[in-house]
């Protein structure tokens, strides 16, 4: 096939810089949709009227579009609303100069908080409403009663499925560089740029995310066990 | 101690208990009877407020409440004085046995830690658990998985049980350790409500014996009573198919 092992090394190298602001995007999406995601499921899980019906209609909204949109639309909207209500504000602040890592930050919360909605929603529903009734009976709170004995049980139950997420959101965060955010995608598409080495930048990012994805595995797989002991 | 009045308790349009009145004096062992359907596990699930009941009043104590517009203050104080033992045990899977007896010492009723502990220890040996304080609920079996329940419900020292047909999903050789645990409670003097199908503790340990069917209270009185005097027709009924080969004077 005749690839240039030379340039796929060098991009190989350089790409790796994109490997943090990878993470970066996953962590922090993570830390926001793992919480939203959760809140959004009790709504449904309680029949809360209002807010039910906002979470089903918003999960059904971010599933039903493809992200790449998503991407798009808050990359072209998103600035030019900041825009408008900073200027109003009367704030010199140009939001054109906003890394745009963030409006990455924003997408990727809301997507990925959808999808974990239903995940925990799926999760919170296979302990048995036993577990609340006894500790209700023996005096704790439904606070207490969630935090100390369902959610650490459907947390082992939806460990798969986050895994699943985050390894999404890993691979998803690609489409960051439409937003013009140096992850590894960008580097090595800019690096293949210069050359047309387009093959061997492509088995280059294949290869990092390829390791990125497996050690997320790995990862998932240890906390499940660890999570999951008593089982 | 505890009286309950005019309980009514309907599941979307089926009524299923239609105005029960009862009432538990310290030291009683009241063991409530009946077919499936006939509200008996309801009546004790409203007495904790695992069920809103939709119309009756509370008196415990002191402390007197409306069942269907109890606050959550009120709620919580009924349930720091009682305890319920589940007929499918219920124990916290993701916590271990001593775990288990601890959460509703600690947590439950703020008790510290080390305190807790020895509360809860005490309570697993009194069960004959001594050896498996370590232990998840999946590693447990059916019979030593209810007596850890019932620790759970000794080490907070409620002022009644409540036993919903604690024997009904066991194996039959295990009942037989069950019930022998329960005889140990009630002699020593513990207020328990039970609801159960084992007919003989129902005559050799209550004091008193509660016949219900289709959400009312048919007939109570002793166990004497109850098992061999027996008023009304469908007490009679029912005992016949659940004890055959008795025979019945009026």
């Amino acid at each position: 096939m005749g690839l240039n092992l030379e340039f796929m090394k060098h991009t190989f190298m350089l790409a790796l810089f994109g490997v943090p602001v990878t993470l970066k995007i996953t962590m922090v999406a993570l830390a926001i949709a793992l919480p939203m995601g959760f809140f959004l499921a009790l709504t449904k899980i309680y029949n809360r009227k209002i807010s039910g019906a906002f979470s089903t209609l918003y999960v059904s909204f971010v599933r039903g579009t493809p992200m790449v949109l998503q991407v798009l639309i808050i990359y072209s909207l998103l600035p030019s609303v900041l825009n408008q209500i900073l200027k109003s504000a009367g704030s010199s602040v140009n939001i054109f100069d906003l890394d745009p890592i963030m409006y990455a930050y924003v997408v990727f919360s809301l997507n990925t908080a959808a999808i974990l909605a239903e995940v925990f929603r799926s999760a919170l529903q296979t302990v048995n409403t036993g577990q609340l009734e006894a500790a209700h009976s023996a005096g704790l709170s439904t606070f207490h009663a969630f935090k100390r004995i369902l959610v650490p049980q459907a947390l082992v139950v939806a460990m798969p499925n986050i895994c699943n997420a985050t390894i999404n959101l890993i691979k998803g965060s690609s489409l960051a560089f439409l937003m013009t955010v140096k992850d590894i995608t960008a580097i090595a598409k800019i690096e293949a740029a210069y050359g047309y080495n387009y093959i061997e930048a492509y088995l280059d990012i294949f290869l990092i995310y390829l390791i990125l994805c497996a050690s997320i595995q790995l990862l998932f797989g240890w906390l499940e066990k660890k999570l999951g002991v008593y089982r | 101690m505890v009286r309950v009045n005019d309980v009514h308790k309907a599941f979307q349009k089926k009524e299923v208990l239609k105005g029960v009145d009862l009432e538990v004096n310290k030291g009683d062992v009241v063991v409530i009877l009946g077919p499936s359907g006939s509200g008996k596990t309801t009546l004790l699930r409203c007495m904790n407020f695992l069920e809103k009941a939709d119309q009756g009043t509370m008196v415990f104590d002191t402390l007197s409440v409306e069942l269907n517009k109890a606050s959550k203050k009120e709620i919580a104080d009924i349930r720091k004085k009682t305890a319920f033992v589940f007929q499918n045990y219920n124990l916290f899977n993701n916590k271990t046995a001593l775990e288990n007896v601890t959460e509703g010492l600690v947590i439950g009723r703020k008790i510290p830690a080390a305190k807790a502990d020895k509360i809860a220890k005490d309570a697993l040996d009194k069960v004959g658990l001594f050896d498996k304080y370590d232990y998840y609920p999946s590693k447990l079996s059916g019979g030593q998985q209810q007596r850890v329940g019932i620790a759970r419900a000794i080490a907070v020292n409620p002022e009644v049980i409540l036993f919903d047909e604690p024997t009904s999903a066991l194996d039959p050789e295990l009942i037989g350790d069950i019930l022998g645990i329960m005889r140990t409670l009630a002699k020593e003097g513990t207020t328990m409500v039970v609801v159960t199908h084992e007919m003989s503790f129902a005559r050799d340990v209550a004091n008193k014996v509660i016949f219900m069917d289709e959400g009312k209270i048919v007939e109570q009185g002793s166990p004497k009573q109850i098992f061999l005097r027996p008023t009304e027709e469908r007490t009679r009924q029912f005992l016949k198919r659940i004890i055959p080969d008795s025979e019945y004077t009026i």
